[in-house]
């Protein structure tokens, strides 16, 4: 029964959302937990979560064709490279800073990808432009654009593959004692194991849980003062949606490093952070 | 006790209640930073980076307290 009330909350399927000012109808309805679905293609719903993201998608190609047309060496001041350098040394640092040179450039892609797509899906969920435009479904109104990760399905994709990314690396580095490390501390190694599967859970619906309220805050505060009141908190949703997508990207370099800390030597590396190898 | 008033008070105990334990938290976070940040102002940015972080995977768990009572109200 309560998985079936669960799957009732987050099905799509004509799921209207409440709204806050019933009597007036005044158009603020709390977006429904599940992403509606827009149309259908073979088994599989598009909903306007994905539509959103293939826009995201499409703006981090352009972006990324720009920065990268004519590298140079020492690039001119002002130009898109300089700008691609500052983002992606900044994570690097932040990466390096943490496991060390070699290890870093492993776990690099995947935090780079994570928090630039994260943060820019956050912060093109606060265009005011993506409410209104709607197509009609059985009478009702539903917006073709929706914040990309206010939809749990997507930041559970995003955290399922950090965890197979970090559980290939914890297995290539570290090997059998990996798995022995769930194994042999009977009791403590079960928690372990259930708290990497807890992991995906906890980052998705962190992220999930933080970017839903915002939506939910924000249509419930314009629906109640529609001028200047919404702006502070447009503003307190770019905050978290940068400070979200940093708490991902670290995460995950935490548990990548959780996962490739060899224990022999975790001492000696814990005494001069230089000697780490790559383990 | 009608089966829709009982969800929608168990979804008010439960960002309610549930968010008491990660403000205490979050607050112990930013009272750790103060001090740090008064004993040794160089490592300032340090601690506020740290600080952040801390203080997010503080409130997730109010989140996940959060999520619950969205569900709850939703459900039919």
């Amino acid at each position: 029964m309560p998985l079936q009330q669960l799957a009732q909350a987050f099905a799509t399927e004509g799921a209207p959302g409440i709204t806050p000012q019933a009597s007036t109808g005044s158009g603020f309805e709390i977006p429904p937990l599940a992403p509606e679905v827009l149309f259908r293609i073979g088994p599989l719903g598009v909903t306007n979560t994905i539509l959103y993201t293939y826009v995201v998608m499409v703006v981090l190609v352009f972006l990324a064709i720009v920065c990268t047309r004519k590298l140079k060496e020492t690039p001119v001041a002002r130009s898109w490279q300089t700008f691609a350098e500052v983002v992606i040394a900044t994570i690097l640092n932040v990466a390096e800073g943490s496991v060390g040179r070699e290890r870093a450039r492993r776990i690099f892609p995947l935090m780079a990808t994570l928090f630039i797509f994260i943060l820019t899906s956050n912060w093109f969920s606060l265009f005011p432009l993506i409410g209104p435009i709607y197509v009609l479904e059985h009478g009702a109104r539903v917006s073709i654009f929706r914040a990309v990760n206010a939809d749990w399905s997507t930041t559970l994709a995003l955290a399922l593959v950090t965890f197979v990314v970090t559980e290939f690396w914890g297995l290539r580095s570290r090997g059998k004692e990996h798995l022995m490390h769930f194994v042999k501390p009977i009791g403590i190694g079960q928690i372990e194991l259930v708290s990497e599967f807890v992991r995906v859970l906890s980052l998705s619906v962190r992220l999930f849980g933080n970017l839903f309220a915002g939506e939910v805050l924000v249509t419930v505060m314009t629906s109640l003062i529609p001028i200047g009141v919404p702006a502070v908190f447009l503003l307190l949703e770019t905050l978290f949606g940068f400070i979200q997508a940093t708490v991902f990207t670290v995460l995950c370099l935490a548990y990548f490093t959780l996962n490739t800390t060899s224990h022999h030597m975790a001492h000696d590396e814990a005494q001069n952070p230089l000697h780490a190898t790559a383990a | 006790m009608d089966p829709v008033a009982a969800s929608h008070l168990a979804a008010g105990l439960a960002i309610g209640i549930g968010a008491i334990g990660p403000g205490i938290g979050i607050g112990l976070v930013g009272k750790g930073a103060m001090e740090s940040i008064g004993r040794n102002p160089e490592a300032a940015g340090s601690i506020q980076t740290n600080m952040i972080l801390g203080m997010a995977l503080a409130e997730a768990v109010a989140i996940y307290g959060l999520i619950i009572a969205f569900i709850l109200a939703f459900s039919k």
